[in-house]
């Protein structure tokens, strides 16, 4: 009878995942208000649907009460979270709200079936964090001198980044974190935010050659740092971030042939340089010839992914542990094991879905500031999910960032969570405001 | 700050996540599947839990392995022919080996559609693994497994032109159905029954490496006319005596007789006139201290031969004696290769994959490995190899009605001379039809020759 359930849920959840999909997808299209508001509940309806089948599927498995306990708070939470955003904003974007909350599931569902205890953790992040999110649309509608500031956010990123250079803890042979004592964080994760202001608001002020530079070698030298900590997958997403943003900022195409030319010369002598970026571009390359060593996590990764195959082995018919460092690298490939190729790409495309709801905030955005920004996380967030998927099926080599919302990683969730109320808090005040005064 | 260049930049965007679902796609639905046969892969061990694991059967249709659930609902591994196919259909018994390692992924992979799969699912049964076709004969495996029972030893029979493995044997052999209760004594049994001899035994030659040498000689220009020894029974190197086998004189020997009575003092003779350093180079060539191409574990063969070696090793070597030592299958491949034109097939040990439904899902082609001889070589091989059987050490071997067979005998000195190791290699021809053969029967006590006798045995099922 158990069999049976979890095979009913097996291929409910891909349905239901397709689902989120398509309406997600279909809600971007100019409709009524009516229609949309539909389109909204049915995305918090299939996500509730996705979570208690996800729990049964768990409870089977595991047999712990505690699991059916974690679960419901996990689905308050959610509840808490999407009506109280709604009571205290009632101009939220829902689809940014809406999206934030389905990647969130997802991550919980997968981590509690890989370590509860990690999901604890990484459920009160979340909470922590979106309590404290609830309050910056707030403070953004207050005032507008944030952007003034913009030479401290550069300054203190970097002096932040240099200090865990200096001081910072080694996690898998990368220097990334802070031990605060009772907690370490991971800098890089905040400094993306200030640094995506810094430039915002270096440009917003000037864009002339001289501001360009300038630009260029205070995030120059964010880039270099984390090189040097060897945080790659972070000084890739600083790096293109900031390519990016001159781009939209200034629409000379120059800059971006600059930058990436620029970049192609960085990588061959990264490459040569250090010996850390020619593992990994040799495990990419190859894994197989070295699959007892370097080669073993991304042959891991193919494995589970090639084992899952479209409808997925099923949750906990598979063994995601098996390949190192799942739960924060590699939660592409444990989703794509036990849940399946379908929904793999489904998820891959409500990822696509979400960059365009950024996108399309900082085309609305009137204030220069604001689209920069918008933009720029939007481009952090994007490359982000590139690197991560892209890592873990062997398109590009692996650098070992999270994805975003799913993976375990305080840090990680809750620099997430920060960005979503960033870009819901100039969406509000900036997009709603704007229309309401009928510009 | 233009939206043009945002909107730019968003195609990039789209573009580089339509590329990642492309890819993705493309990896799941093209590529993963060869990449999931690895022993790094311990993810198919999870795959048992979904699927039962599908049958082996041989060429002739007869199920080898087979998964049967008892009446308590547990799965077991059934072996209908007990050790009969033990080393090369392997087993799950105990870890896992032969083609149940080989193929293990395939056998636990269930290729019915997905709508027979989603009914399963919601059957709450387990999804029925593929099954695998081998090109193994029932008939002579037996043969062959009843001709040897005297004998430690092996016997790897091939389709020349295909490399399809149709006998694959090794004595002493175990129950793979009874293997777990009994681990503890097979494991520590000192004539290691456990081991496929056919593939990992190594042997010393003895005379079946005449071959080789005749093969360079006749490479280097020498040639049969204008050949000839005079053989007194024994000949003196370095001041020690090497004899034919039992002391026998051979007389005048022209070059066929050299190797149909295989005549050691004239083997030395033709291998001292050969080119410093040219047997090692032919050796090589030949896949001596080289890979194979078999998907089952196996040994190297090795050959060594310094060119400073005293004339005492030499002259050894050149008969098969000295360090040199060769595992059946690389022999059968040898042999296999001068009946088809001196090219060496891939050996095949499965012909398809079929799914639970009998649908093929994958079927293996023949594939060509290596060319080891001219065309013109292997001919001119070939009326040496007829003489043993026609007027030498295997005249035995000349009286079947639709069977013609080409070959060498070997007795290879072991233990001081005590013991032997009787070979015989070589092809025979039926309907039209070349396979390659390789007996090899260990520790017979002095010079009786087992070998054509078991090779006798098998052969006269076919006759």
């Amino acid at each position: 009878m158990a069999n049976i359930i979890m095979a009913v849920i097996k291929y409910l959840s891909i349905l239901i995942v397709g689902g989120y999909t398509i309406v997600s997808f279909r809600a971007l299209k100019k409709t009524t208000k009516e229609q949309k508001r539909r389109f909204y509940f049915t995305q918090n309806l299939l996500m509730y649907l996705f979570m208690v089948i996800s729990f049964i599927t768990i409870y089977i498995n595991t047999m712990a009460d505690k699991v059916i306990i974690t679960g419901g708070l996990m689905i308050i939470y959610f509840i808490v979270t999407i009506n109280l955003y709604r009571l205290i904003y009632p101009k939220v974007n829902r689809m940014l709200l809406n999206n934030m909350c389905f990647f969130i599931s997802i991550g919980f569902v997968m981590l509690i079936r890989l370590s509860y205890t990690r999901a604890v953790k990484q459920f009160i992040f979340c909470v922590v964090a979106t309590t404290f999110s609830l309050v910056l649309p707030w403070i953004f509608g207050k005032t507008k001198t944030l952007r003034k500031f913009y030479y401290l956010y550069g300054l203190f990123g970097l002096a932040l980044l240099i200090l865990v250079y200096v001081i910072g803890e080694t996690t898998y042979g990368a220097i990334i974190s802070l031990d605060l004592g009772f907690i370490s964080i991971q800098p890089s994760e905040f400094v993306k935010i200030s640094f995506v202001l810094f430039i915002s608001g270096i440009l917003h002020k000037n864009k002339n050659f001289g501001t360009i530079v300038i630009s260029a070698v205070l995030g120059g030298a964010h880039v270099i740092v984390l090189v040097l900590s060897r945080d790659l997958g972070s000084a890739l997403i600083y790096f293109v971030a900031y390519v990016f943003i001159i781009y939209a900022a200034t629409g000379k195409t120059i800059y971006m042939l600059a930058g990436f030319a620029s970049a192609a010369l960085a990588s061959v002598a990264a490459y040569y340089l250090f010996s850390h970026v020619q593992v990994r571009v040799a495990a990419w390359y190859d894994p197989w010839s070295i699959i007892d060593g370097k080669g073993y996590q991304i042959t891991q990764s193919l494995f589970g992914i090639g084992m899952g195959g479209w409808f997925g082995m099923g949750l906990y018919k598979g063994e995601p542990a098996y390949i190192p460092v799942v739960e924060q690298d590699f939660m592409f490939s444990a989703i794509a094991e036990e849940f399946g190729g379908f929904f793999a790409i489904f998820l891959i495309m409500t990822y696509l879905n979400l960059f365009i709801v950024f996108i399309r905030i900082a085309f609305k955005c009137t204030d220069q500031f604001y689209k920069t920004t918008v933009f720029g996380l939007a481009v952090c967030l994007g490359f982000q999910v590139f690197l991560t998927i892209g890592g873990a099926i062997k398109l590009i080599p692996s650098t070992g960032v999270t994805l975003p919302l799913i993976s375990y990683g305080g840090s990680s969730v809750a620099a997430t969570i920060l960005i979503f109320a960033i870009v819901q808090g100039i969406y509000i005040n900036e997009v709603r405001e704007a229309k309401a005064n009928g510009k | 700050m233009e939206n043009k260049s945002i909107m730019r930049a968003t195609y990039i965007f789209v573009g580089l996540f339509l590329i990642m679902a492309v890819y993705f796609s493309y990896y799941l639905g093209m590529k993963s599947d060869e990449q999931m046969n690895n022993s790094y892969n311990k993810l198919t061990g999870k795959l048992g839990e979904t699927t039962v694991r599908g049958k082996i059967y041989s060429s002739d249709g007869k199920v080898l392995a087979e998964t049967v659930t008892d009446d308590d609902g547990r799965e077991r591994r059934n072996y209908p022919y007990n050790e009969l196919f033990c080393h090369v259909v392997g087993t799950t018994a105990y870890g896992q080996s032969g083609l149940e390692a080989v193929y293990d992924y395939q056998l636990l992979m269930s290729d019915s559609s997905w709508v027979s799969k989603l009914f399963t699912d919601l059957k709450g049964k387990k999804y029925e693994g593929n099954n695998i076709i081998t090109t193994l004969d029932t008939e002579l495996q037996k043969a062959a497994f009843d001709a040897m029972s005297d004998y430690k030893g092996a016997v790897v029979i091939m389709e020349a032109d295909t490399g399809k493995v149709i006998t694959m044997m090794s004595n002493p052999s175990y129950n793979p159905n009874t293997l777990r209760e009994q681990w503890d004594t097979i494991s520590a049994d000192k004539t290691s029954p456990l081991v496929n001899r056919a593939t990992m035994g190594l042997y010393t030659p003895g005379s079946i490496f005449k071959l080789f040498t005749l093969e360079e000689y006749l490479e280097e220009g020498g040639q049969s006319s204008d050949y000839i020894f005079n053989c007194t029974g024994a000949v003196q190197i370095s001041g020690k005596n090497i004899s034919c086998a039992n002391g026998h004189s051979h007389g005048t020997v022209d070059l066929t007789g050299s190797f149909s009575n295989s005549c050691n003092g004239s083997f030395i003779n033709i291998g001292s006139s050969l080119k410093n350093g040219s047997l090692k180079k032919l050796c090589d060539r030949m896949l001596f201290n080289s890979h194979l191409p078999i998907k089952l574990p196996y040994n190297k063969s090795s050959f060594s031969l310094a060119d400073d070696a005293d004339d005492f090793l030499k002259a050894q070597t050149y008969f098969g004696q000295g360090e040199t030592l060769c595992t059946p299958v690389h022999m059968a491949l040898i042999c296999s290769a001068i009946a088809n034109d001196g090219v060496i097939m891939e050996p095949m040990f499965v012909e398809r994959i079929e799914n639970a439904y009998g649908k093929t899902v994958e079927s293996f082609e023949p594939k060509e490995y290596k060319t080891i001889f001219s065309k013109v070589q292997a001919e001119n091989l070939k009326p040496y190899l007829r003489s043993v059987v026609e007027k030498g050490t295997a005249i035995r071997l000349n009286d079947f009605k639709n069977l013609t067979v080409y070959g060498k005998t070997g007795t290879a000195q072991t233990d001081n001379g005590n013991k032997s190791n009787s070979w015989f290699i070589g092809f025979f021809e039926k309907d039209g039809k070349s396979y390659s053969i390789a007996v090899v029967c260990e520790d017979v006590p002095g010079n009786v020759s087992p070998s054509i006798t078991v090779t006798k045995d098998i052969l006269k099922t076919l006759d």
